[in-house]
């Protein structure tokens, strides 16, 4: 039974929105909500709350594109971040479905679309950018205090990515890119030839740089991950060489062993996916990892533990991926799609499809 | 008639009938390859001709000028290809660093004319993509503070501008050959069909919102001819007709193949002639966009264009992409 009822408040999203969204736009307290960055149909950036059966239940503009989110333990609250290479992070107030804080990178700092949370919900590490002289470093901010800065842990690199909390909730995993940019060139990629991506893992209290695993190639942009409960990483990469050119784009290290180890899939199926891995999910239970391909139009489903694949499933620009429960994933699509995804059936069942593109990422708060 | 005779006529006719099949016939994508690869050729060409006539010197400023608009007119007719060999060490942004919101062409140009030396061709490749290549050069060709001498005439801006035409000479001939490398993987690879005809809508879309819309003030801000491509040579509208122009001679006859194997031939004959009465109407107007924005006269004339891009994107966008099945992708075009 419904709760206390949310209604759409934001005046301009409801003249955009009335007669599109179903109803009744309302979540019940404590209800889950997916969060995400997206572009409405005019092309507004905008930050979105959908409830699980794939109700809008908010909309709110943002000045930049925004990318991935991340949900605060122990509080109705998720942080959302700029695209590269913006400057905001927003933190949404859950059942007020708004912005009740937005927070500058800095002077000189941009942000790179991530972050993740300490286990009590106290400090942020976002991946940002000192831009002037391209040093990747993860900020930290104290949410109890209302988001202000406390201190910078470089990365002794450039281009981070996407971060996420080891289950020992001491070490960030830190996906770098490698992609130099710089807020006057726009999204010009700035060093393609002398890049240095990697798979970092990191203290999150001294800071101190625990291992550096290095992708095969040295293109080869390793951009997004998730971890299993046992510490096992699956980590996608964007290749940056050449498109006749077939690496391999998914990475796993496995969480008790250490070991670091690209994944080949079949040659066919590297080629369609076009270099491009967009987002990875664990499942709940740890046993599989779905990983879209928007470039590729394909969500696939590893099996965590060996890293085999086990299906490849067709999703026009297949795009957030997140675990929900035990075995079940949701996943967007860039074309206004809302999808629930069993790990063990073979088809996507489609929630709704709203008039929006949904950003590369989904967040469950 | 002869056996001889008879042969002769059957061979003939089969060789007559087989060259009318590959004319009509034609795969969309050979059309494609081919095609763009003779712009990338003539690229490669201009792009010499303009390196050899800055070393043989800057005396003849007019003479510089040809070379560099006739070498940046065929970068605009393969502008719009963004796949393939020129995503390569981001080389469509080192042959045009645009939009420039921050005057950074102008900071690193006026950096290098400052040093001690001009830099080497290595080290304009090492320098930032807004010093490599045809607005850098622009800038030593037309920027002009007091009116009368431009950089290029100092011997350092000559050189300057010497070390750019090098390394654009390099770059595009790399481009080409890559571009003959590439022909297995463009023809072979399923899906190239339909990225080409996002490129070309792409290469629309930009021209429309970018090149025109935004400078002209039409898209929530004011009038602003800075940022319209070669504002400081006045070229930006002979750029957009090449832009077109360079659709119509390799775009055009692929998409024409291609919707007729799809039973949409009259939609492949609308975007010929759409485009090239867009084109022909952008080589009737004043080359600058910039003084345009100050004329009202001269502003209808863009607002004439403006209205003709829009409809060449909209057959585009919602009459042959449909026709097609091709969706543009959010994530899959613009992802992070």
């Amino acid at each position: 039974m419904l709760g206390r009822r949310r209604f759409l408040k934001n005046s301009l999203a409801l003249g955009a929105w009335a007669g599109l969204a179903p109803a009744p736009w309302a979540w019940a307290e404590n209800e889950p909500l997916l969060f995400s960055a997206v572009d409405d149909a005019e092309g507004n950036h905008c930050l979105a709350g959908a409830t699980l059966r794939g109700e809008l239940a908010f909309m709110t503009k943002v000045p930049e594109r925004c990318h991935g989110g991340t949900r605060r333990p122990g509080k109705r609250e998720v942080v959302m971040f700029a695209r590269r290479p913006g400057r905001q992070l927003h933190v949404l107030d859950i059942d007020a479905g708004s912005t009740r804080l937005s927070i500058e990178a800095g002077e000189g700092r941009h942000f790179y679309g991530h972050g993740v949370f300490s286990p009590d919900g106290r400090y942020l590490y976002a991946t940002a950018n000192r831009f002037e002289s391209a040093e990747g470093i993860v900020q930290v901010f104290d949410a109890e205090r209302d988001y202000t800065f406390v201190k910078e842990l470089p990365l002794d690199g450039i281009g981070p990515h996407e971060l996420r909390l080891h289950p020992d909730s001491d070490t960030l995993i830190v996906a770098l890119g490698g992609i130099e940019t710089h807020p006057d060139y726009g999204r010009a990629k700035l060093n393609l030839e002398s890049m240095a991506p990697a798979l970092i893992l990191m203290d999150r209290h001294s800071g101190k740089i625990l291992k550096r695993h290095m992708p095969s190639h040295h293109q080869l942009s390793c951009r997004h991950l998730d971890v299993g409960p046992d510490g096992t990483v699956i980590a996608g990469y964007q290749f940056q060489g050449p498109e006749w050119e077939t690496p391999p784009l998914i990475a796993r290290l496995d969480g008790p062993t250490g070991e670091f180890k690209e994944l080949a899939l079949p040659e066919k199926l590297t080629t369609s996916l076009k270099q491009y891995i967009a987002s990875v999910a664990i499942s709940g239970d740890g046993r599989h990892a779905a990983i879209t391909a928007p470039r590729g139009a394909r969500v696939l489903i590893l099996e965590t533990h060996t890293g085999k694949l086990l299906r490849e499933l067709a999703l026009g620009d297949a795009a957030g991926v997140v675990a929900s429960g035990e075995n079940d994933f949701l996943v967007s699509s860039g074309r206004g799609g809302l999808y629930r995804l069993n790990s063990t059936f073979s088809a996507p069942v489609r929630l709704t499809q709203l008039p929006v593109h949904w950003d590369n990422h989904l967040t469950l708060a | 008639m002869t056996l001889r005779r008879s042969l002769f006529a059957l061979l003939a006719t089969s060789l007559l009938s087989s060259s009318a099949w590959a004319d009509d016939e034609a795969d969309p994508k050979e059309r494609w390859y081919t095609a763009i690869g003779g712009q990338y050729q003539t690229l490669q060409d201009e792009s010499a001709a303009l390196a050899d006539t800055l070393q043989g010197g800057c005396q003849n400023t007019n003479a510089v000028r040809d070379a560099w608009l006739e070498a940046y007119k065929t970068w605009q007719q393969v502008r719009y290809v963004d796949f393939g060999p020129i995503e390569q060490q981001s080389r469509a942004w080192q042959l045009q660093f645009w939009p420039d919101r921050k005057n950074l062409v102008a900071k690193k140009v006026d950096a290098w004319l400052k040093a001690p030396n001009p830099p080497t061709p290595e080290q304009v490749s090492a320098d930032s993509v807004a010093l490599k290549g045809f607005p850098a050069l622009e800038y030593l060709l037309f920027e002009s503070e007091n009116g009368d001498t431009l950089p290029l005439e100092s011997q350092q801006g000559c050189a300057l501008a010497s070390a750019i035409g090098q390394h654009l000479a390099t770059t595009t001939q790399a481009l080409n050959q890559d571009w003959q490398a590439f022909e297995e993987h463009y023809l072979n690879t399923e899906g190239y069909a339909d990225i080409t005809v996002e490129s070309a809508l792409h290469g629309l879309q930009i021209l429309d919102d970018k090149r025109l819309a935004e400078p002209m003030g039409l898209r929530g801000k004011s009038r602003n001819g800075y940022l319209a491509d070669a504002w400081r040579s006045g070229e930006s509208v002979t750029l957009i007709a090449a832009s077109l122009a360079g659709l119509e001679q390799s775009f055009v006859p692929g998409a024409q193949a291609l919707l007729q194997q799809e039973g949409e031939a009259e939609l492949g004959q609308e975007l010929e002639e759409t485009l090239s009465e867009t084109r022909a109407l952008a080589e009737s107007l004043p080359s600058g966009l910039a003084p345009a924005l100050e004329d009202e006269q001269a502003y209808k004339g863009l607002q004439r264009l403006y209205v003709q891009v829009e409809q060449l994107r909209q057959l585009m966008e919602y009459k042959i992409a449909p026709a097609l099945d091709i969706k543009q992708g959010f994530n899959s075009s613009d992802g992070d």
